[in-house]
C-alpha cells in the first residue's frame, strides 16, 4: 500500500464523522468496497492507521472502530464467521496487525480506547486456541510497570474488561491471578488516576466469574473485598457506582463466603448507598438488598427441598435481609415517595427498585415484614400529599405476596373501603397504583375481594374505571380475572362440572358488555389495554356458571360479528404497526371465539357453527391469515368447534381440509403446525370413517413431518398421538401406512434418556407416552369394536416383543408419571384381550407385575382403574393358558 | 442502569402468560379426550359406585355429561284448533325421570338432573352398542320398580331429538317390538314398558281409551294424567307449549271430550271453573316448594360434616314423602310435571 492510498483512507475515515449525509454514505461505501476487495490488508491498513500517532484522533478512533467491527459482532453467527475468516488471514498479516494494536494501546488520547477494543476482540478469537499466548502478560505489565502512563495504565485496563467480558467460559481461569494483580493494582486508593480506578473496576465486575479460585481463598477475598469496599467510597460516584455493582455481583456469586464482611462493611456501604441522594448509588443500593432476597428465596427452597428428601442442604441461609429488615424498609418505602411525576416507562428510578425491593423482601421474610410497613400504610394511606398516598397504596400492594393467607386476608378486608376509594383519587398514579394493586389482591388472595360485603360497591368501581385511563383500566381487566375464577372456585362443588351459579352472576351482564365496550375503545394499544380487556372476558366466560348462559349466547354472535368486521378493516391497512395491531385483534377474537364455545351447549351449536366456519373459513383465505400467530388462534378455535359439534362438522372438510393441509406444512412456525396436529387428532376423533376421503393425503403429510429434520421437536410427539386417532377412526383401512409408521414408532421409542439432561428426558417422557398412544389407538382401530378381535390385529404380532421390552424399560428406568403408567396399564389390558393366552408367556414378567401392582396403589382414578384392569385381563389369559 | 429485577415493576396481567395458559388447556383437553375415546373401547368397571368427591357438603351439582332434562308441558287451557294435529298419552303416577343408558351402564336422572340410581339394562348404550347413548323419557313407578317409557331424545345411533313426536314414538314401537325389554334377565334389571300413544285423527281410539276404566289392566299403574303432544313437535328439554298436560277430570271440560265415570274430580274442583283451578294448583305448588326449600335450607345449614350421596339421596327423599304427604288427596299431581326437583324454573340449560 502506496502512501497516497493511505493518504486517501485517512481522509475517508474522517468523513465517517461528517455531519454531511452524502459525505457520509459515500464513505460508507468506500469502505464496505475496501473490506470487500482484500480485507486482510485493509484491516492491515487500519492498524497502520491506527498506531500512527502523527494521524488525527478522528481517523485512528475510526480505523479502530472500523478494525473491531470486522473482528466481532452482536450477531453470534456472524461473529463465528468473523473469527473463522481471520484464521484464514495470512499469519504475517496477523501477526502485523496484532503488533500494530497492542501498540497502539496507551497511545491514543481519546476516550474509550479503541485499540483496547481492537485487542480484545483479537484475543477472543485468539486465547482460546493458545494463540497470542503472551498478550496477558503484556497487559498486566502495562497496568503494573512502575512509568506506566495513565492513557497505558487504563487502556490496558479497558482491554483486560472487554476480554473478561466477552471470553468463553474456561479460557481465563488458569490466568485469573495475573488478571487479578492487574485490576486490584488499577483499583487500589493509592492509585492517582480515577479513570484508571473506574477501567480497572468495571474490569473486575467483568472478571467475577472466573476467580472463583481467588475467592475460595481467605488471603485473596479479603483482599479483593477490601478493595471493592474502598472503591464504594470513593468521591467519584462512577466508580462509587461500578464499585457497588461489582458488590452486588459479588454477593449472587460468593453468598457463602459473605458473612465476615456483612456486619462490619456491606451491611453499612449497601445501606447508606441506599440513602443516597445520587440515584445511581441508591439504584445500586437497592439492588444488593434485591439480590440478597432473592438468593435467600433460593436457598429457603433449597432447604426445603434438601429436608424433603431427608439430606441437609449444601448451602444455607444466613437470614440477612431478616437482619436488615427493620433497617431496609424505613428507607424504601421513604424512596417510594420520591416518585417520577411524569411516569416514564422506561426509565428505572429508585422508587420503583424501592417497590420491587419491597416485594422480594416480603416473599423472603413473609409475615416478619408487617409491622415495619404497615404503620407507614396507616399514617401515609390518606395524606394530602399524592406522592405519600401512592407510596401507602404501593407498599400496600408490593408486600402482599409475602404474607401469609391468615394474616392477609383481615388486613385486605380492613382496607378494603378506602382502597376503593382511592380508586376515585385525583391522581391518576395513585388510581393506577390501587387498580394494580386490585389487580394483585384479586390475583394473590381473591377470596377477600369476593367477599359479600363489598362486592357490589368494588364492581361498581371496577365497572366505572373500565373507563379510566388505559394503563388504570388494564389493571381492572386483571382484576376481574382473578375476580372470576376466585367467584368460580368458590361455587363448583364438584370437580369438572359447572356451578349453577356464582358470586358474579347478578353482575355478569354488566361485566360482560362493559368488557366487550372495553375492548372496543380508541385508545386500546396504550398499555395493552385491550388484550388485557379480551383476556379479562375470556376468563369471565369461562368460569362463568349455568344461569349466565344468554349472556355467553349473546358474547358468541357479538364475537362472530367482530370478527366479520374485522376483516373488512383489512384494506384498510396502510402501515406496519397497523399490520401488527391487526393481527393481535384477530388473534384475540379467535381466542375470545374459543372460550364462548367452549361454552355454547352441544344443542345450540348447529345453530352458529355455519356462520363461525365461514368467518374462520374467510380469515384462513385472507392475507392475514397467513401470519402464523393468527393461524394458530384459528386453528384451535377450529378445535374447539370440532368437540362441539363431533361429526357434524365433517360437511365442513371439503372447504377447510386445504388449510388444514397448509397448516400441517408449516414447518417454519412450529406453534402452527403443531396447532394443526393436535387439531387433526380432533377431527379425526370425531368424524371417524367420515375421513377417509382426506386420510390418504394428511397421512402422507403427517409421515413426511416426522422425517423433516428441520421441523421443531416439540410437534413429533403430537404427531404419534395423531397417529393413533387416525387409526383408531378409519380401522382397518390404516393398514395402508401400518408398516412405516410402526417402524416410525420403534425408531421412536428406541430413543435412550440421558440422566444429565433435564430436558431431553422430559422430551423422552413426553415422546414414550405418545408412542405409547399410538400403539393403543393403531391395536384399538385393528381389533375392532367386537367382542372377538378382527384378525387385522395380527398384523401388529411381529412387533408384540419389541412393544413389550419397550414397556418393561419404561418401568424399569423410574420416575414414571401416573399419565404413562395409565396409558401403558391400558395398553397391556388391551393387548391380553387382542391376543388372548399366547401373549401370557411374555407378560408373566417380575417388572410387569410389579409396574402394575405399583400402579393399583396410585391416586389418579385412572391409573388406579387401568392398572387393576390389566392385572385382571393378564389372569384372565393365564387361567386361559392354564384350561387350554 | 439496569437491574435484574426491572419486569418486577407494577408488573400486572402477563399476556403471554395467558396465552401459553390456554394453548396448556387445550392440549390438556385433546389428550382427555383422545383417553376418554380410548378407554371406551375397554371392558372397564367404571368407578360410579364411589362417592364423586366434593369440596364441601353442598349438594352435588348436576352429573356432566347429561345436559338433558325432560321435556315438560304446560297445562292445556284451550281446546286445540286442529286436535287432530295431537296425540294422546296416558300417563301414570310416578316420578319423571330420563333414563341414560351409555358406555355400559344405564342411569336414571330425576328431573333436575341428579341421578337416583344406576343399573345394567339391554337397551343400546349399556348392554351392547356401548358407543352408543340411548336416553329415554320415563316415568318410573317404584311399587312395580317399573320404567313407563313416553318418549326419547336418543336410541342406540339414532338421534331423535330433532325428530317429529310422531317420528319418535313410531321409532319406540319399532324397537320396543325387536326387543322385549320388558323382561328382566341376566342383562337387564329393570322393566322398560313403552307406553301407548292414540291419534286424535282416529276419534274412535280415543274415544275408547277414554272410557276404559281403568285404562292400564288392573289398574297398575295407576293412571295421573293424559299428555298432549303435538305430533310435528321435536324434544325440546324444557317447558314447551307443544306438549299439553290435564287430569282425567278436566278432559270434558276443556276439550268436550267425555271420559269414564270412574274419574273423580277432587273436592275444590269446580268443572266451569277448570282454568282457575290449575292457577290455584300452580300457586299452592310454589308455596309449598317454597317451604320445602327452606326446609331444606335449614337441613343444609345443620349438616356439619360433608355428606355423602346417600345422604343427598336421604334429603332427596324426604322433601319427596314431604309433598306426598301435604299434596295428599292430590297426590298424582306430584307425577313428573311437578315433582321437586322442578322446584327452579326450567333452567336455561335445556336443549
Amino acid at each position: 500500500m502506496t502512501s497516497d492510498i493511505a493518504m486517501q483512507l485517512i481522509a475517508i475515515l474522517e468523513k465517517t464523522v461528517s455531519p454531511d449525509k452524502n459525505e457520509l454514505l459515500s464513505a460508507k461505501n468506500f469502505l464496505e468496497q475496501a473490506a470487500a476487495s482484500n480485507l486482510p490488508e485493509f484491516l492491515k491498513a487500519l492498524s497502520e492507521i491506527l498506531v500512527n500517532t502523527t494521524n488525527s484522533a478522528v481517523a485512528r478512533m475510526a480505523a479502530g472502530l472500523q478494525l473491531k467491527n470486522h473482528l466481532t459482532s452482536k450477531d453470534e453467527k456472524i461473529s463465528q464467521q468473523y473469527q473463522e475468516r481471520w484464521h484464514q488471514f495470512p499469519s504475517e498479516i496477523r501477526e502485523l496487525i496484532k503488533n500494530n494494536i497492542l501498540a497502539a494501546l496507551g497511545t491514543e488520547n481519546t476516550r474509550p480506547s479503541c485499540a483496547a477494543q481492537c485487542v480484545a476482540y483479537v484475543a477472543v478469537i485468539e486465547l482460546p486456541i493458545n494463540r497470542w499466548s503472551m498478550l496477558i502478560q503484556t497487559l498486566v505489565n502495562k497496568v503494573v510497570s512502575e512509568g506506566s502512563s495513565e492513557m497505558h495504565r487504563e487502556s490496558a485496563l479497558e482491554a483486560i474488561g472487554y476480554i473478561c467480558q466477552d471470553i468463553r467460559f474456561g479460557v481465563l481461569e488458569n490466568q485469573s491471578n495475573d488478571v487479578l494483580t492487574a485490576i486490584i493494582h488499577g483499583m487500589r486508593k493509592v492509585e492517582p488516576s480515577n479513570h484508571v480506578r473506574l477501567a480497572a473496576t468495571t474490569a473486575l465486575h467483568n472478571s467475577l466469574e472466573f476467580t472463583k479460585s481467588n475467592f475460595e481463598k481467605d488471603m485473596e477475598r479479603n483482599f479483593i473485598m477490601e478493595v471493592v469496599c474502598e472503591a464504594t467510597q470513593c468521591q467519584d460516584s462512577q466508580i462509587c457506582v461500578a464499585a457497588l455493582q461489582c458488590l452486588v455481583k459479588v454477593m449472587t456469586l460468593y453468598y457463602q463466603f459473605m458473612e465476615p464482611y456483612m456486619a462490619q462493611a456491606l451491611f453499612p456501604i449497601t445501606l447508606a448507598a441506599m440513602k443516597s441522594e445520587n440515584d445511581a448509588v441508591a439504584l445500586q443500593g437497592i439492588e444488593f438488598w434485591s439480590n440478597v432476597c432473592d438468593e435467600e428465596i433460593d436457598l429457603a427452597i433449597e432447604s426445603q427441598e434438601a429436608t424433603d428428601q431427608g439430606r441437609a442442604p449444601q448451602r444455607v441461609s444466613k437470614h440477612y435481609a431478616r437482619g436488615a429488615l427493620q433497617f431496609l424498609t424505613p428507607v424504601l418505602v421513604e424512596k417510594l415517595a420520591k416518585q417520577d411525576e411524569c411516569d416514564d416507562e422506561d426509565t428505572w428510578s429508585p422508587a420503583k427498585a424501592s417497590s420491587v425491593c419491597l416485594m422480594v423482601l416480603a416473599t423472603c421474610c413473609e409475615d416478619e415484614i408487617v409491622p415495619h410497613v404497615l404503620p407507614f400504610i396507616k399514617e401515609n394511606i390518606e395524606s394530602p400529599n399524592w406522592r405519600y398516598r401512592d407510596a401507602a397504596v404501593m407498599t400496600f400492594g408490593s408486600v402482599l405476596n409475602g404474607l401469609e393467607t391468615n394474616t392477609l386476608k383481615p388486613l385486605v378486608e380492613q382496607a378494603m373501603p378506602t382502597l376503593i376509594r382511592l380508586m376515585y383519587d385525583s391522581s391518576v398514579i395513585v388510581r393506577d397504583t390501587t387498580a394494580w394493586t386490585f389487580g394483585r389482591i384479586c390475583d394473590i388472595i381473591p377470596e377477600a375481594a369476593i367477599n359479600k360485603t363489598y362486592l357490589q360497591t368494588l364492581l361498581e368501581c371496577f365497572v366505572k374505571s373500565l373507563k379510566s385511563e388505559p394503563r388504570v383500566a388494564a389493571n381492572v381487566c386483571w382484576a376481574f380475572i382473578g375476580l372470576s375464577d376466585a367467584a368460580c372456585e368458590a361455587a363448583v362443588t364438584t370437580e369438572g362440572e359447572t356451578p349453577e351459579t356464582y358470586a358474579l352472576s347478578p353482575y355478569f351482564e354488566i361485566i360482560i358488555t362493559q368488557l366487550l365496550e372495553t375492548t372496543d375503545r380508541s385508545d386500546g394499544a396504550q398499555a395493552n389495554l385491550r388484550g388485557a380487556a379480551y383476556e379479562a372476558l375470556m376468563d369471565m366466560i369461562k368460569n362463568s356458571p349455568l344461569d349466565c348462559y344468554l349472556v355467553v349466547q349473546r358474547t358468541t354472535l357479538v364475537i362472530l360479528e367482530r370478527l366479520n368486521q374485522v376483516m373488512q378493516m383489512e384494506t384498510q391497512i396502510n402501515n406496519h404497526s397497523d399490520r401488527h395491531q391487526f393481527n393481535d385483534l384477530q388473534s384475540l377474537l379467535c381466542a375470545t371465539l374459543q372460550s364462548v364455545l367452549r361454552k355454547v351447549h352441544e344443542q345450540d351449536a348447529p345453530q352458529i357453527s355455519d356462520a363461525i366456519m365461514t368467518a374462520l373459513l374467510t380469515m384462513f383465505n385472507s392475507s392475514a391469515g397467513k401470519s402464523g400467530g393468527v393461524q394458530e388462534d384459528a386453528f384451535l378455535a377450529v378445535s374447539t368447534l370440532v368437540e362441539l359439534l363431533g361429526a357434524q362438522f365433517a360437511k365442513y372438510m371439503p372447504a377447510f381440509k386445504d388449510f388444514l393441509v397448509m397448516g400441517l406444512k408449516n414447518h417454519q412456525e412450529y406453534q402452527v403446525c403443531c396447532a394443526s396436529v393436535g387439531l387433526t387428532g380432533d377431527i379425526f376423533r370425531a368424524l371417524k370413517d367420515l375421513m377417509m376421503p382426506y386420510a390418504n393425503e394428511i397421512m402422507t403429510v403427517l409421515i413426511n413431518n416426522l422425517a423433516e429434520p428441520s421441523l421443531h421437536r416439540s410437534v413429533k410427539p403430537q404427531i404419534l398421538s395423531a397417529f393413533g386417532d387416525v387409526a383408531l377412526s378409519i380401522g382397518s383401512n390404516f393398514l395402508t401406512y401400518l408398516n412405516m409408521v410402526l417402524d416410525m414408532l420403534r425408531a421412536a421409542s428406541n430413543l435412550q434418556t440421558d440422566a444429565n439432561n433435564f430436558d431431553m428426558n422430559e422430551y423422552i417422557n413426553e415422546l414414550r407416552e405418545s408412542v405409547l398412544e399410538a400403539y393403543t389407538g393403531i391395536m384399538q382401530g385393528l381389533k375392532g369394536v367386537d367382542q372377538t378381535p378382527h384378525p387385522d390385529v395380527m398384523h401388529m404380532e411381529p412387533h408384540l416383543m419389541h412393544i413389550i421390552s419397550f414397556i418393561k424399560r419404561i418401568a424399569q428406568e423410574g420416575d414414571v408419571s401416573d399419565s404413562m403408567l395409565a396409558s401403558a396399564a391400558g395398553f397391556i389390558g388391551d393387548l391380553c384381550t387382542s391376543f388372548g393366552p399366547r401373549l401370557y408367556p411374555l407378560l408373566d414378567d417380575a417388572i410387569i407385575t410389579q409396574f402394575l401392582a405399583e400402579g393399583k396403589r396410585s391416586k389418579a382414578q385412572r391409573t388406579k382403574m387401568l392398572c387393576t384392569w390389566a392385572v385382571k385381563e393378564i389372569k384372565k389369559i393365564n387361567t386361559q393358558v392354564i384350561t387350554q | 442502569m439496569d437491574s435484574s429485577f426491572q419486569e418486577l415493576y407494577k408488573k400486572g396481567l402477563d399476556m403471554g402468560e395467558q396465552q401459553k395458559q390456554r394453548q396448556k388447556e387445550l392440549l390438556k383437553q385433546q389428550k382427555l379426550r383422545r383417553q376418554q375415546e380410548q378407554d371406551d373401547s375397554r371392558p372397564l368397571q367404571k368407578s360410579e359406585k364411589t362417592p364423586p368427591k366434593k369440596k364441601s357438603g353442598k349438594r352435588s351439582g348436576h352429573q356432566k355429561g347429561i345436559p338433558y332434562r325432560p321435556q315438560l308441558s304446560e297445562w292445556l287451557r284451550h281446546k286445540p284448533e286442529n286436535l287432530s294435529e295431537w296425540l294422546l298419552v296416558p300417563c301414570p303416577v310416578g316420578k319423571r325421570c330420563l333414563v341414560v343408558a351409555s358406555k355400559g351402564i344405564t342411569k336414571a336422572y330425576s328431573k333436575g338432573g341428579w341421578m337416583f340410581i344406576d343399573f345394567r339394562s339391554s337397551l343400546p348404550g349399556d348392554w351392547q352398542h356401548q358407543k352408543a347413548q340411548t336416553i329415554l323419557d320415563c316415568v318410573y313407578e317404584e311399587n312395580a320398580d317399573t320404567f313407563y317409557v313416553l318418549d326419547a331424545i336418543s336410541f342406540g345411533q339414532q338421534h331423535l331429538q330433532e325428530c317429529e313426536a310422531s317420528f319418535r314414538f313410531y321409532w319406540l314401537r319399532a324397537r320396543f317390538e325387536e326387543n322385549d325389554y320388558a323382561k328382566i334377565s341376566e342383562h337387564n334389571d329393570k322393566k322398560f314398558k313403552l307406553l301407548d300413544h292414540f291419534d286424535f285423527e282416529d276419534t274412535s281410539a280415543v274415544e275408547q281409551a277414554l272410557h276404559k276404566y281403568p285404562i292400564f289392566p288392573e289398574n297398575k299403574p295407576v293412571l295421573d294424567g293424559f299428555l298432549f303432544y303435538h305430533k310435528e313437535a321435536s324434544y325440546v328439554c324444557r317447558e314447551t307449549p307443544l306438549v299439553c298436560w290435564l287430569f282425567p277430570f278436566m278432559m270434558q271440560d276443556v276439550l268436550g271430550l267425555p271420559v269414564s265415570k270412574s274419574y273423580k274430580a277432587p273436592e275444590d274442583y269446580q268443572p266451569s271453573h277448570a282454568l282457575q283451578y290449575m292457577d290455584t294448583f300452580d300457586r299452592k305448588l310454589a308455596e309449598h316448594r317454597k317451604t320445602l326449600k327452606e326446609q331444606k335450607k335449614k337441613v343444609n345449614e345443620q349438616e356439619q360434616e360433608p355428606h355423602t350421596m346417600e345422604a343427598d339421596e336421604g334429603v332427596e327423599s324426604d322433601e319427596y314423602d314431604s309433598l306426598k304427604r301435604v299434596l295428599d288427596q292430590q297426590r298424582r299431581l306430584e307425577l313428573g310435571e311437578f315433582d321437586m326437583d322442578c322446584a327452579e324454573p326450567p333452567s336455561a340449560d335445556g336443549c
